[in-house]
């Protein structure tokens, strides 16, 4: 659990310090849901699982914005004889984000998130659930939807782990509401 | 107000963040891969461990048993060492020697393991002692030790870790191979002498003579035609002496000469790796020479070019929707030769194609229709040769 917490704090902290700097406008929670190709790299292969997740943020000012966002694999994917699937993966980010046009803006997001992969394979001794953190960060494109605009539509580019040969990228669209 | 309680939940909420930080280790999920990928069935470290003199490295290599035979998997094992103060092993399996005593190393790859015990010493070494074949057929080869005579009296066996040499390389060569440095390989009668060298200590010369006792040399095959462009094609060289015959092709100088001399008709590789491996680089006739000890043998070779390419399936090229369809490509050579080059040829269609080929080795040229129908154009290239043809996808 302490470590749930640590994976928030930077998103929470840097929040805090926007807070403490920006004069609040107003505050627009926001929930949404995601549908998400992963592409995991390693020792030259690449394994793409598919995965399901949620989204809860709060929009600080007209630019900036705090959030969690978390889910779970819903399809696994098979390369030499090894099999991986997404287990749960969660993130802690802060957003900011520069107007492209009246609808349409360009998100940039930090955070700090870790990603469980369940790595088998018939073969023995393989090694099961792995768990993976470090520094999130992307780039997405969000759309107010014409017809009904507390509805966005969001696709999401993220790095979510780089070490050692390892890398895991994330591409994500999905729909998120405003209240 | 606000503000200072704001800034002292950011300050805490930093410490508890790098505090809990922590990452997961990929190690484990990158040997999983490439266990699966290789068919590893097991993992042995290779070759013995000889005691090692304090600053010595040494590369230890996990080798793997896998479905295609042994693969060194160095790189992708795991190695750690039982006690760094005497032995530092890196993660390509380096080894060096830090202090007196010993360490098992260990590489560990996937579920697979396996140990060595390495000997550390601050013995400082004095000389080297270098013994073995005093006298080597023509174009044969010899083997040797090197004993090292350290300055607490030991005497210990350091043949894997001496550099080889000898004294007159125009009569014999040491081997340039890993497993084998060693060994000498003779090229000519004579006389010279194998030096063994460690850390600036190097042995009295061991002399060897090479016996003038080669009768003949055999290149085989006999006669090359009909070798594509960019082909490969071993040679090997067997050499007679008396009623004893043996392979020769590492002793052996290999060269191609072409009949037309702007051409270069093909290159050949001398040495440890790939000796007698030639390469067709243009078309024309040559021959290719192997040389050893005074005797020389020479075989005609000829390689041929792509002179025409053709698809060759029956007209029109017909497919469902959702089908499939596989495209024979042909090549004509410039002897009048014809080859299937499906598997040589780059296939492409143009762009918005309704229908899409193959470049995965083995399906090659297979055309698949996607849910439009039409008539698109499909490519092949090979050798800066193209052929096309028109494939119309119905319903």
């Amino acid at each position: 659990m302490s470590i749930r917490v640590a994976a928030f704090a930077p998103a929470l902290l840097f929040a805090s310090t926007v807070l403490v700097a920006t004069p609040v406008l107003a505050v627009e929670p926001m929930v949404g849901a995601e549908l998400t190709w992963t592409h995991i790299r390693v020792a030259g292969e690449t394994f793409n699982p598919l995965g399901a997740r949620a989204r809860l943020a709060l929009g600080l000012t007209a630019d900036w914005e705090i959030g969690v966002v978390g889910g779970s694999g819903i399809e696994d994917d098979s390369e030499v004889a090894v099999s991986t699937a997404l287990g749960e993966f969660y993130a802690g980010y802060v957003r900011y984000s520069a107007s492209i046009d009246d609808d349409a803006r360009l998100v940039l997001t930090a955070g700090y998130g870790e990603t469980t992969l369940d790595v088998t394979s018939a073969l023995p001794g393989f090694p099961g659930e792995q768990t993976y953190s470090g520094l999130v960060y992307g780039l997405s494109l969000q759309e107010r939807l014409s017809r009904h605009r507390n509805w966005i539509g969001s696709l999401d580019f993220e790095r979510w782990y780089d070490d050692e040969g390892l890398t895991i990228t994330t591409v994500s669209y999905g729909f998120r509401y405003a209240f | 107000m606000r503000s200072d309680a704001l800034h002292r939940l950011a300050v805490l909420l930093c410490l508890l963040s790098l505090a809990g930080c922590y990452d997961g280790d990929p190690s484990d999920f990158r040997e999983a891969v490439v266990v699966g990928r290789e068919g590893v069935t097991a993992l042995a470290i290779d070759g013995e461990v000889p005691v090692l003199e304090v600053g010595a490295t040494l590369r230890l290599h996990a080798m793997a048993t896998t479905d295609a035979g042994t693969a060194d998997l160095s790189g992708e094992a795991s190695w750690r060492s039982s006690n760094p103060a005497a032995v530092v092993v890196d993660r390509n399996g380096v080894i060096t020697a830090v202090g007196n005593g010993s360490a098992d190393i260990t590489a560990e790859l996937a579920q697979f393991r396996d140990t060595v015990t390495v000997q550390a010493s601050d013995a400082v070494l004095t000389a080297i002692t270098v013994s073995g074949d005093a006298a080597v057929d023509e174009c044969g080869t010899g083997d040797y030790t090197a004993s090292g005579h350290y300055d607490d009296g030991t005497d210990r066996d350091i043949t894997s870790l001496v550099q080889w040499s000898v004294t007159d390389a125009t009569v014999a060569r040491m081997s340039t191979l890993a497993t084998e440095r060693q060994r000498l390989l003779s090229l000519q009668a004579g006389s010279t002498g194998v030096l063994a060298t460690r850390g600036g200590v190097v042995s009295p010369a061991f002399m060897v003579t090479v016996a003038d006792n080669l009768d003949a040399i055999d290149v085989t095959p006999d006669t090359l035609a009909d070798i594509p462009i960019d082909a490969d094609r071993q040679f090997t060289a067997t050499g007679t002496w008396g009623a004893v015959s043996g392979d020769i092709t590492r002793n052996t100088t290999w060269s191609v000469a072409s009949v037309d001399p702007d051409d270069t008709v093909a290159t050949i590789l001398n040495g440890d790796s790939g000796a007698g491996l030639l390469t067709a680089r243009e078309g024309g006739d040559g021959t290719v020479t192997g040389a050893c000890g005074g005797q020389q043998d020479s075989v005609p070779i000829t390689v041929v070019y792509l002179d025409s390419l053709a698809i060759t399936n029956a007209r029109p090229v017909t497919v469902v929707r959702g089908g499939t369809v596989l495209l024979v490509l042909e090549g004509t050579y410039s002897d009048g030769s014809v080859l299937a080059l499906n598997e040589r040829a780059t296939w492409s269609t143009t762009v918005g194609s309704g229908v899409t080929v193959s470049n995965i080795a083995g399906t090659r040229g297979l055309v698949t229709a996607g849910t439009t129908t039409g008539v698109w154009t499909v490519t092949a290239t090979v050798e800066g040769l193209s052929a096309s043809v028109s494939v119309q996808v119905t319903n």
